[in-house]
């Protein structure tokens, strides 16, 4: 039944062009769902296993500045960019051409608000 | 801009006041997921913490009478450590390779289970024609020249307008926090 | 800093049937936001335009792109590194163009 949502992901995957993975982790990495581009393969360094928990760490250090709770961190890197975004208990996470549309990936953030919620029930419900 | 004004403002108030209202205020201080207990700094998965908590809170009032000060002092320093903005602390733990494993297993089967009983937002195809009720009109739109012509205009000046934005600051680029 | 943006907006927005003007950045993140419109569609604007640029993949003049709703409409254009976006209000009093 899970298809359903991995359709949608990839649909939304694809709507931004440049975009290669879209990845549902809980706050250690542990992946719950991923979408990737089928012809992009060098792009598994979203799975390297030290990504995810460094953004929690940085991203619960950031709350602390005084600016309020930090939501997103937009990493640009010479290849890529990644966008991460705490939805604790989960943390969504886009990689995607270093030229890719970050405004597009952002404005992706409230198409999958709704999913997140039924997602998220997985990692917190005992 | 109105954004990076905004942050400005806000660390601007920050200093006159720490006690912010809005989330500032809200940090660190209410217990969370993320709360770490000074005595049971052992890392637990949220999935297994669940399961702990009933053993915990436990512990936790039976220490209350006892102890009045020293939970205190400890629930003080407890504070601090979470308001710290504290760099030392990003070396992360790893998963180890078999909690990792176990706990793909167990988020896929939970993920199984409950997509039984979520209702799916069912995939309705969309079309232009059918999405919008009366296409004839649509169809029949004047480009107005007004447009294309605002839209040039503000074009060019929106070119000279960005060459020209660089930063003119006026106070320290460093401005140490004051972090109780 | 950014005044001169901040004018340029301002003057777009006060233009006749103008709602809102917005700007935005090669990385589709927006510049600046004056009136009545979400700074979260610079993205898709973007996009949107970055598409229409397909159909005519050869040509110099970048597109202008004119999007209808019930009682608005949105004049899209990228032209370079920026993208400009402007909603407008059902004219009151425009002339229609020929073309």
């Amino acid at each position: 039944m899970s298809d359903d949502i991995k359709k949608y992901f990839n649909g939304l995957l694809h709507k931004v062009s440049g975009l290669y993975v879209i990845q549902i982790t809980d706050r250690d990495g542990v992946p719950l769902l991923r979408v990737s581009h089928s012809q992009e393969k060098n792009v598994d360094f979203a799975l390297m296993p030290s990504l995810i928990p460094t953004f929690t760490t940085a991203s619960d250090q950031a709350s602390k500045l005084g600016l309020g709770r930090n939501k997103t961190i937009i990493s640009m890197y010479s290849n890529y960019q990644v966008v991460q975004m705490n939805k604790l208990p989960l943390i969504l996470t886009f990689v995607g051409a270093e030229d890719c549309n970050t405004g597009h990936i952002l404005a992706l953030e409230h198409q999958v608000d709704g999913y997140l919620e039924d997602i998220k029930m997985a990692v917190t419900e005992s | 801009m109105d954004y990076v004004r905004s942050i400005l403002d806000c660390l601007a108030s920050l200093c006159s006041c720490w006690q912010c209202t809005d989330d500032l205020g809200t940090q660190g201080i209410e217990p969370s997921e993320r709360t770490h207990l000074l005595a049971d700094s052992v890392n637990q998965s949220p999935a297994l913490r669940r399961s702990n908590s009933a053993d915990l809170s436990n512990d936790y009032s039976q220490s209350l009478p006892k102890k009045d000060d020293q939970n205190a002092l400890s629930r003080l320093v407890q504070n601090t450590a979470i308001n710290m903005i504290n760099v030392g602390a990003m070396d992360s733990h790893t998963l180890e390779h078999q909690e990792y494993t176990d706990r793909i297993k167990l988020y896929s089967q939970r993920l199984q289970q409950q997509w039984n009983n979520v209702q799916h937002p069912s995939v309705v195809m969309k079309g232009l024609l059918k999405d919008v009720p009366n296409h004839q009109s649509c169809v029949s739109k004047p480009i107005y020249s007004d447009d294309t012509a605002q839209m040039k205009m503000f074009m060019e000046k929106s070119h000279a307008g960005v060459s020209g934005i660089q930063i003119d600051h006026r106070e320290a680029v460093v401005v140490p926090f004051h972090i109780p | 800093m950014e005044q001169q943006l901040e004018k340029v907006l301002n003057e777009i927005v006060t233009q006749q049937d103008t709602v809102g003007a917005l700007l935005a950045n090669r990385q589709g993140l927006c510049l600046g936001a004056k009136g009545n419109i979400n700074p979260n569609v610079s993205g898709i604007g973007m996009a949107i335009s970055e598409q229409v640029a397909k159909l005519e993949p050869n040509s110099s003049v970048p597109a202008t792109i004119c999007l209808y709703s019930g009682s608005k409409r949105c004049v899209i254009q990228k032209d370079g590194e920026i993208t400009g976006i402007i909603y407008k209000q059902a004219t009151t009093g425009s002339t229609a163009a020929s073309n």
